[in-house]
């Protein structure tokens, strides 16, 4: 095996040129898969921590009637017992925070502009357990309660032409249908990687919203956050299983799981992997064709040289193997190589990413990806590349390989 | 001298297309061990077909090859692999040797397929033969760092380094100059009655059927004589 093998590497880069262009074929290949499936479970992963992190948290629970009517954000449908709620949801041992959260709708106005607003009545404190929004703040999350504040959209602020410490004017109906108007103070403006948040969210903490919009305790909606969890599937299951058991002990309320959110999301995302699924398929068909031209013009350049292995006592079998042998090293290091290229490819989408704010100027894809869009590792995906690899290699070198070992001995050495 | 391979009214018909070409037509040999004979003859006279059927590389339509008196007829691919691994070497005109092994490592090969000895034996065995062919300190070149002299001196260091019994030498004169040839007759005669192993030469060189002991002129698939010097 020794000597097959000497006789199969010196080969091999004795044509250098010819083997470099396979190799470099493959690795490109092999390489861009890796960047793309990469770039696609950091897509999920994306969309998955901003539905999670930004908009929807993990499990969002109200009661039926308020999600039916959900868009208008109806102030009559509230929680019954949100602290009961409350306890029985962390009692589970996935669950990490819970928050409650009352939505109204409202305009805001500078005294000369008014727009439309999606407010959002908050515990500053547990809410910012279980949403990240106070990474995207300037200013602050809230303060002393000393005075009215409100903290809204970066975007909303920009259209107000607002800055931190100005006073604004927030309208909204009242949980008994009275219109009500109040001077907020700017305390914070988030500039998050969610556009429906940066352009029209507002937040006010409970305390001032109690007399606003007259809630005496009125909560619609319970925002839950749970453990994060390595494995997609695995995190779905978590929430899905969560709102079932609220579902199945409250039958008068709903409970959404973020898959149940994302789900046209997931579809996107399944069919992105079946149309990488078949990129590999034609690169590595291409890989393979290669291979086998490289073997076969290997074959045809050392005819005399498998005469004479042949006339010194190689078997046909052994022939076969040394051709073999050089289609396995051609795989291997192209796989190789294509792992590194995925590797260098994967570095700068994981550590730099792309800014998807930048390249689409603040315009919404429809789909739950905002901010810089990054990488994920997979690095059982680069044994698997290269197990893939070295097989397409072995599989396209067999029939070259068979050629060499089915030539007449007599034949091969008259050739020239 | 006991003979070692003895060819019974061997035939050699090739099939082209419709037609049959008869390459050896009923050929009877006698080779003792140890000889040094030249089988000569026009070109297309049979003489490579001949070295063939005894080199186990090509089989006889009819007829049979004896060696030590076993009978080669019916082997199967790899029992003649195995046969030829075992008893018999080859020098070819061009040399043949393997462009991407040194020197010392396509002197080594044939007992590297063979796999009896171990590594260290091995090299030193084929450092033996190198030097015996006077090649001592080349034994990490490449082929395409020699001369054509040397590299057939290669090729007769890789034929002679399993000691076979018989060396079967395609024209291994035919692309040398008359000096080098000179040599490498003198090189193989040495080695013949220093080793006893038979030499069988398919040659148009009157130089090597001047130093030959025996000559065996083909002539349209047969014996058409059998000198004795």
């Amino acid at each position: 095996m020794g000597t097959l093998f000497k006789i199969a590497w010196r080969n091999v880069w004795r044509h250098g040129k010819r083997t470099a262009l396979t190799i470099v074929t493959m690795a490109f290949g092999l390489g861009l898969y890796i960047g793309m499936d990469s770039l696609l479970k950091g897509m999920d992963r994306g969309g998955l921590d901003n539905i999670v992190n930004l908009s929807d948290s993990s499990v969002r629970v109200t009661t039926a009637k308020y999600e039916e009517e959900r868009r208008s954000f109806p102030l009559e449908y509230g929680l019954a017992d949100p602290a009961g709620l409350e306890a029985y949801i962390k009692k589970d041992p996935r669950v990490e925070a819970v928050s409650l959260r009352t939505r109204f709708v409202g305009s805001m106005s500078n005294g000369t502009d008014s727009i439309p607003v999606m407010a959002v009545a908050v515990d500053p404190a547990l809410d910012a357990e279980v949403f990240t929004l106070t990474d995207f703040v300037e200013g602050s999350w809230f303060g002393d309660g000393g005075e009215r504040d409100v903290v809204l959209g970066y975007g909303l602020a920009e259209d107000l032409g607002l800055r931190l410490g100005d006073w604004v004017t927030l309208s909204a109906r009242t949980r008994y249908e009275a219109q009500n108007a109040d001077d907020f103070r700017v305390i914070g403006l988030i500039d998050s990687t969610e556009p429906g948040i940066n352009n029209s969210g507002v937040y006010v903490e409970f305390a001032d919203a109690e007399e606003f919009i007259e809630l005496e305790g009125l909560r619609t909606e319970v925002v839950v956050k749970m453990a994060r969890r390595v494995n997609l599937k695995d995190a779905m299951a978590d929430s899905d299983a969560l709102a079932a058991a609220i579902e199945r002990d409250y039958p008068e309320l709903s409970a959404v799981s973020f898959g149940e959110v994302g789900r046209s999301f997931l579809e996107l995302a399944k069919a992105k992997s079946k149309s990488i699924g078949m990129i590999i398929v034609v690169m590595m068909l291409i890989a393979g064709i290669g291979i086998a031209n490289t073997i076969l013009m290997s074959v045809y350049s050392r005819v005399r040289e498998i005469g004479v292995l042949r006339a010194f006592g190689f078997t046909p079998k052994e022939i076969s193997r040394l051709f073999l042998i050089e289609g396995g090293i051609i795989g291997f290091v192209g796989s190789l190589a294509g792992v590194v290229m995925g590797l260098a490819l994967d570095l700068y989408m994981i550590y730099v990413g792309f800014d998807l704010d930048a390249m689409l100027k603040g315009a919404d894809m429809g789909i739950p990806i905002w901010g810089t869009l990054r990488g994920e590792w997979n690095p059982s995906q680069f044994a698997v590349i290269v197990v893939v690899g070295v097989a397409v290699a072995l599989i396209s070198s067999r029939s070259p390989a068979r050629r060499a070992s089915r030539m007449e001995v007599t034949n091969a050495l008259r050739f020239v | 001298m006991a003979s070692i391979l003895r060819l019974q009214s061997v035939t050699k018909i090739y099939k082209k297309g419709e037609n049959e070409v008869k390459a050896l037509a009923g050929v009877d040999i006698d080779i003792d061990e140890g000889e040094f004979l030249a089988v000569v003859g026009p070109s297309g006279s049979g003489k490579t077909t001949l070295l063939n059927i005894v080199g186990c590389l090509d089989s006889p339509t009819s007829g049979s090859v004896l060696y030590n008196g076993q009978v080669l007829g019916g082997m199967k691919e790899n029992e003649l692999s195995d046969y030829r691994k075992k008893h018999i070497s080859f020098i070819f005109q061009s040399y043949n040797l393997i462009p991407v092994l040194t020197v010392r490592e396509n002197v080594e090969l044939p007992l590297v397929i063979e796999r009896k000895l171990g590594k260290d034996e091995i090299r030193a065995r084929a450092d033996e033969v190198i030097a015996s062919v006077g090649l001592e300190g080349l034994g990490d070149r490449y082929p395409r760092e020699l001369s054509g002299g040397q590299e057939q001196r290669v090729a007769i260091a890789r034929a002679l380094v399993k000691e076979p019994y018989i060396v079967l030498a395609d024209e291994p004169t035919a692309n040398l100059d008359s000096h080098t040839a000179e040599e490498i007759v003198d090189i193989m005669r040495e080695i013949n009655k220093a080793k006893g192993a038979t030499f069988i030469f398919s040659t148009h060189d009157a130089l090597v059927q001047r130093h030959a002991r025996r000559v065996i002129t083909i002539r349209d698939g047969l014996v058409h004589s059998d000198e004795r010097k």
